[in-house]
């Protein structure tokens, strides 16, 4: 059979100093933010002005960051690992206090159908509801 | 004081101290009950605010909620996400070509990568699953319902066969055989003018107001809480509605495309109905559900509630999505260097992977534009940083060769896309595994542990592919990543585990091949090599064109075998079959002794034979066709020592002509003299002796040959093998007769040759019954060993060709056996034209293991590499299975699979044995026993030998274990 070539070195990222130029913008920025902030704050620790030395270290740390999560990790190992810990290790099961019973499908105008029910509620919305708690 | 006075003011003091003793007193109870009642109403406020706790608690269980993106299902069957796309998804009949040409798998894939560059639209996103789960018998279920009723099937052979669908079921039950599906998935962006900005800006002004509003809701305390909610319901799970109008537009937009994608995929698809997506769907969003509840016919229903009404729960290497636990293991690193069709048959056709998982490729449309600019400052960037580590070596060959070989690639890349000829996409492809049902800690042990095994067994089959790197997901990317790899969560969402190439090459990952399913109706059962149970059907027309099969393979190749199971499962299944079988060498005798039929052989004591003359009709007085005349000139020819190799000659053809004359003569002399309430007369040897004697011709010529033959043939007058009746043993009917041609050798030569004729052409004949409304039954004839017949009876081997192009109208399958192709169209030098001119006409092919050179087998019946391949690779294991390649069909539509034999029962391998040894083990048993019945004797070595003698690695019975069986008895 046919060979065709797979190149899948081509969106390797460049790497210096062991970060992809693409996350070098991050390390700018932090380390502009440890230089900048202190400044304007007017920190000094001592008598000795903070940013002095806050730049140099927030941008070793952001470099030492850089490389902590690419480093022997798999691929955006740093964005699951936040999303992990976001969600939680139990995604429970909705309830019927989530209140899942959004329709995707209006009526442009008013229908005949759709007349107010004594519960305030719309008659779509009745039969969404049946269809809900049937099969909790 | 007087005495009244001290009296009264006595009573007065003691009427004083009861009221005080009594008011103190209540003063007391009246306390104590308040603190009572202080106490009780402390109380109940504790257990009010204990239950509120609680009752809380089951309303906002612990752990966030499980969200989708699907939020209903249209009319049309699409699924409609919260994000307003579709997804439309497809059942895919996966093309069977394990052993097709490699120019056909190319251009199968070709096709598929065009499909891929069409779709034009950036982000639509096309899935392909492939399920496979440990069948449960499939195809033991279509057997069964293709099997005939009870009373219109051969009864012995019914029970035999059912002894090894016992066994075949039996393995299905365990999980040793597998069964797979391929659906198509595809998710399509489609937004409306009137559809909710994404920017992020927006999403991020929406968060607030949904922030203060869950605050107010949860309170300050789940202050983390309502951050998540918040969070989840405006970016996540963002929904919303559309008017009719527009979502009716949206969806017809989304419909075009599918549209243009069915129209350019080169598989069969078949889209799901609404009912089938909601199952789909359901299912796989409900693990612990073995049904799907009704849709609601209304359009616009959420159906978030019932699809994530199961947790999805875990923090280690696997999640327990209900009771099942669950992993993903993905592809990392494609095929490298290059990819090549054919290669995800690693996953399609592997017998290692007989359990529950989904292979997943998904294919995501780029921006081809954007993606172009990307490569290109892709290759600025390389540049750069080469230039730089260029800059700072002293010598220039110390250039990162990394960054060149990207470059270079890039380089190439850029040239390919150029113009439009080709286009990028993106893919990922995973796999996601499945343990067993776990309901307690010791299920979900044993079940986690398998799991393991199974991802192992995954991670090993794709790493299978040349330079391919497969991993299971860590605990968080799981965790991640398992959510949009549910059927129907499909999501362009980047996961890191995209690979960016050309259409033409990242279509190579799709999981599209499959082993052939095999007949709807088979009669018998097979195995894949990739575990597959799979089954054919030699009466389906649909399957094999032409009524006559090849049956090659070498000795000990397993062909006695094959035969017998055929002939087994073929009486066992189909209405009121017949088999004949012209066996040389005894090899289907326990069959026959096991199944009750009958085994006929010539013995020059007995004089029983078959009279040529005679044929099914006779008797009723029908006149005979003219296929029955030409048997009969035909052994005339062949008595009078007319060679067929002179058929050429004049003599020969005047001979021919005058036999043809003659025998039409005496038919017509004698069949009339039959009919109903008539006894039966047959035509003889001696009636053709009279006409040749009586008849005269103008023409001294033909006189003169007329004497000739009759000189010839005269010798046979009175013969009792020639000039005899068809003896009553041979004139019984009987579902299954064998005929052994090595009993003959007793005989003089032209006797032989008569003999082995006539029972050719008896066999020939035996055409199925005509049933009372007007349907023929259905026959098999089968020829064992070939060879025999086209080296020492080439009359036959004519005769069989004449016949077999004709059989299939009348429901007769020709079957024909031999160790070598050689054997019927003769080699190179010699060529056997008869021979050749038969297997022009093969309809099914069995090829075994093969010990000679077979390319003219390979050239005539165009085989591809890959069924060449297939063969030279077949290995048998003795005792436990034998090999074929079975090639169903011809030319280019033939459809190949290679499959085991599989007994699955001892009693059908003692049975159909055709080993020295074991059939000396069979005897050894019958002559020991001289009062069993053939069935107890394979019986008994089935129960003491249930591999076999060669599985067991022995040569001979232990004798004495016959001995203790009856001694234990007694």
């Amino acid at each position: 059979m046919q060979d065709h070539p797979m190149r899948e070195r081509i969106y390797l990222p460049v790497v210096r100093f062991g970060v992809p130029h693409t996350d070098w913008k991050y390390v700018f920025l932090v380390t502009f933010a440890g230089l900048v902030l202190p400044f304007i704050l007017n920190i000094k620790l001592y008598g000795i002005p903070v940013p002095m030395f806050t730049g140099t270290l927030a941008l070793a740390a952001s470099v030492a960051f850089f490389n902590f999560i690419r480093l022997g990790r798999r691929p955006l190992w740093f964005q699951h690992t936040l999303r992990a810990l976001f969600t939680g290790a139990n995604n429970r099961a909705a309830i019927p206090q989530d209140d899942l019973n959004e329709w995707w499908v209006k009526e442009g105008r008013k229908s005949s159908d759709d007349k107010e029910t004594s519960g305030g509620k719309s008659r779509s919305q009745e039969a969404a509801t049946v269809f809900r708690f049937e099969y909790l | 004081m007087d005495i009244w006075t001290i009296i009264g003011v006595g009573f007065s003091a003691i009427l004083a101290g009861v009221g005080a003793s009594f008011g103190l007193r209540l003063l007391q109870f009246g306390r104590k009950s308040r603190q009572a009642a202080d106490a009780r109403q402390a109380n109940v406020s504790a257990q009010t605010e204990s239950d509120e706790r609680l009752r809380r608690r089951l309303s906002r269980p612990v752990g966030s909620r499980r969200t989708s993106e699907i939020h209903g299902i249209n009319s049309l069957g699409f699924l409609r996400h919260t994000d307003g796309s579709y997804t439309k998804a497809y059942a895919v009949e996966m093309p069977a070509t394990l052993y097709a040409a490699d120019a056909e798998v190319d251009r199968l894939y070709n096709d598929w990568a065009r499909m891929l560059q069409s779709a034009r639209q950036a982000g639509c996103l096309i899935q392909t699953r492939h399920d496979v789960w440990a069948d449960s018998g499939r195809a033991i279920h279509q057997h069964l319902k293709a099997q005939a009723h009870a009373k219109d099937t051969y009864m012995p052979a019914r029970m035999l066969h059912t002894v090894g669908l016992t066994g075949t079921e039996g393995a299905a039950r365990e999980g040793g055989f597998q069964d797979d599906r391929l659906t198509l998935w595809v998710r399509v962006p489609a937004r409306h003018d009137s559809d909710p900005s994404r920017a992020r800006l927006t999403r991020l002004a929406r968060f607030f107001p949904q922030f203060i509003k869950e605050l107010h809701q949860q309170g300050i305390t789940l202050f983390t809480n309502a951050i998540f909610t918040s969070w989840t319901q405006t970016n996540r799970e963002q929904v919303f509605a559309r008017v009719r109008a527009a979502e009716r537009e949206a969806s017809n937009a989304a419909a075009q495309i599918f549209a243009h994608l069915e129209h350019m995929c080169p598989l069969t698809l078949r889209p799901f109905t609404r009912a089938e997506m909601w199952r789909e769907t359901f299912l796989a969003h409900r693990q612990n559900e073995r049904h799907a509840p009704m849709l609601s016919p209304i359009e616009g229903t959420d159906l978030r509630q019932p699809l994530c009404s199961e947790e999805i729960a875990g923090h280690g290497q696997f999640l327990m999505h209900g009771d099942y636990p669950v992993s993903v293991v993905s592809l990392f690193r494609p095929p490298t260097p290059v990819i090549t069709a054919g290669m995800m048959r690693v996953m399609t056709a592997n017998p290692n992977l007989a359990f529950r998982h989904t292979t997943v490729v998904e294919y995501i449309t780029l921006d081809q534009e954007r993606a172009k600019a990307h490569l290109k400052d892709q290759h600025k960037d390389l540049s750069r940083a080469q230039t730089a580590v260029s800059r700072k070596s002293p010598t220039p060959g110390d250039d990162d060769p990394e960054a060149q070989a990207a470059q270079s690639d890039i380089k190439n890349l850029r040239a390919e896309i150029a113009g439009g000829r080709e286009s990028l996409v993106e893919a990922r492809a995973y796999v996601i595994v499945y343990g067993e049902q776990a309901r307690n800690r010791v299920e979900l042990l044993r079940s986690v542990e398998r799991l393991d095994e199974r991802c192992r067994h995954v991670v090993s089959a794709l790493g299978r592919m040349p330079g391919a790197d497969a991993a299971r997901e860590s605990a968080q990317a799981l965790r991640a990543l398992y959510p949009q790899c549910i059927a129907g969560e499909l999501s362009a969402k980047r996961t890191g585990r995209e690979f960016t190439e050309t259409t033409r090459s990242l279509a190579r990952l799709a999981p599209v091949e499959a082993v052939w399913r095999g007949s709807r109706n088979p009669h018998t059962l097979i195995s894949t090599p990739s575990n597959h149970l799979i089954g054919f059907n030699l009466f389906d027309a649909s399957e094999v064109p032409s009524p006559l099969g090849l049956l090659l393979a070498g000795s000990r190749g397993g062909k006695s075998v094959l035969l017998s199971e055929i002939i087994t499962n073929a009486l066992a299944t189909i209405k009121k079959l017949r088999v004949r079988v012209v066996d040389y060498g005894n090899s289907q005798e326990p069959l026959v002794a096991a199944l009750g039929g009958r085994h006929l052989k010539f013995d020059p004591q007995e004089r029983a034979t078959i009279n040529i003359w005679d044929y099914e009709g006779l008797k009723d007085g029908i006149p005979p066709a003219e296929l029955q005349k030409w048997y009969v000139v035909q052994d005339a020819l062949q008595l009078a020592r007319v060679d067929a190799k002179e058929s050429e000659t004049a003599y020969a053809r005047f001979a021919e002509d005058i036999l043809t004359l003659m025998v039409r003569e005496v038919y017509k002399n004698e069949v009339p003299r039959n009919g109903k309430d008539k006894p039966k007369q047959e035509p003889r040897h001696e009636h053709l002796l009279e006409m040749l004697a009586t008849y005269e011709f103008d023409d001294p010529e033909a006189d003169a040959v007329r004497t000739q033959l009759r000189i010839a043939l005269e010798t046979f007058r009175s013969d009792p093998f020639i000039d005899a009746p068809t003896s009553p043993q041979f004139a019984q009917e009987s579902p299954l007769d064998v005929y052994e041609m090595k009993s003959l050798e007793n005989f003089s030569d032209r006797v032989r040759q008569s003999l082995a004729f006539r029972i050719v052409a008896r066999v020939i004949q035996s055409e199925g019954h005509r049933e009372p409304d007007g349907t023929r039954t259905k026959m098999l004839l089968a020829f064992y060993e070939m060879w025999e017949y086209t080296r020492n009876y080439p009359k036959i081997v004519a005769a069989i060709d004449r016949y077999a192009r004709t059989g299939g109208k009348e429901g007769v399958l020709t079957l024909l056996a031999t160790q070598a192709f050689k054997d019927i169209t003769g080699t190179p030098e010699a060529p056997n034209p008869i021979g050749h001119s038969l297997m022009s006409n093969v309809g099914v092919k069995f090829i075994g293991v093969q010990s000679g050179d077979y390319a003219d087998l390979v050239r005539k019946f165009k085989f591809t590499e890959s069924v060449v391949a297939a063969i030279d690779s077949i290995k048998n294991a003795p005792g436990h299975y034998s090999e074929f390649v079975g090639i169903w069909g011809a030319g280019s539509h033939q459809q190949a699979q290679k499959f085991r034999v599989v007994l699955n029962s001892a009693l059908k391998l003692w049975t159909y044995t055709s080993n020295s040894d074991e059939r000396n083990a069979r005897r050894r048993v019958q002559f020991l026993k001289p009062h069993w019945h053939p069935v107890q004797v394979h019986m008994w070595l089935a129960e003491h030998y249930p591999t076999g003698l060669v599985g067991a690695g022995l040569t001979q019975i232990d004798e004495a274990l016959l001995f203790a069986d009856e001694q234990r008895a007694a």
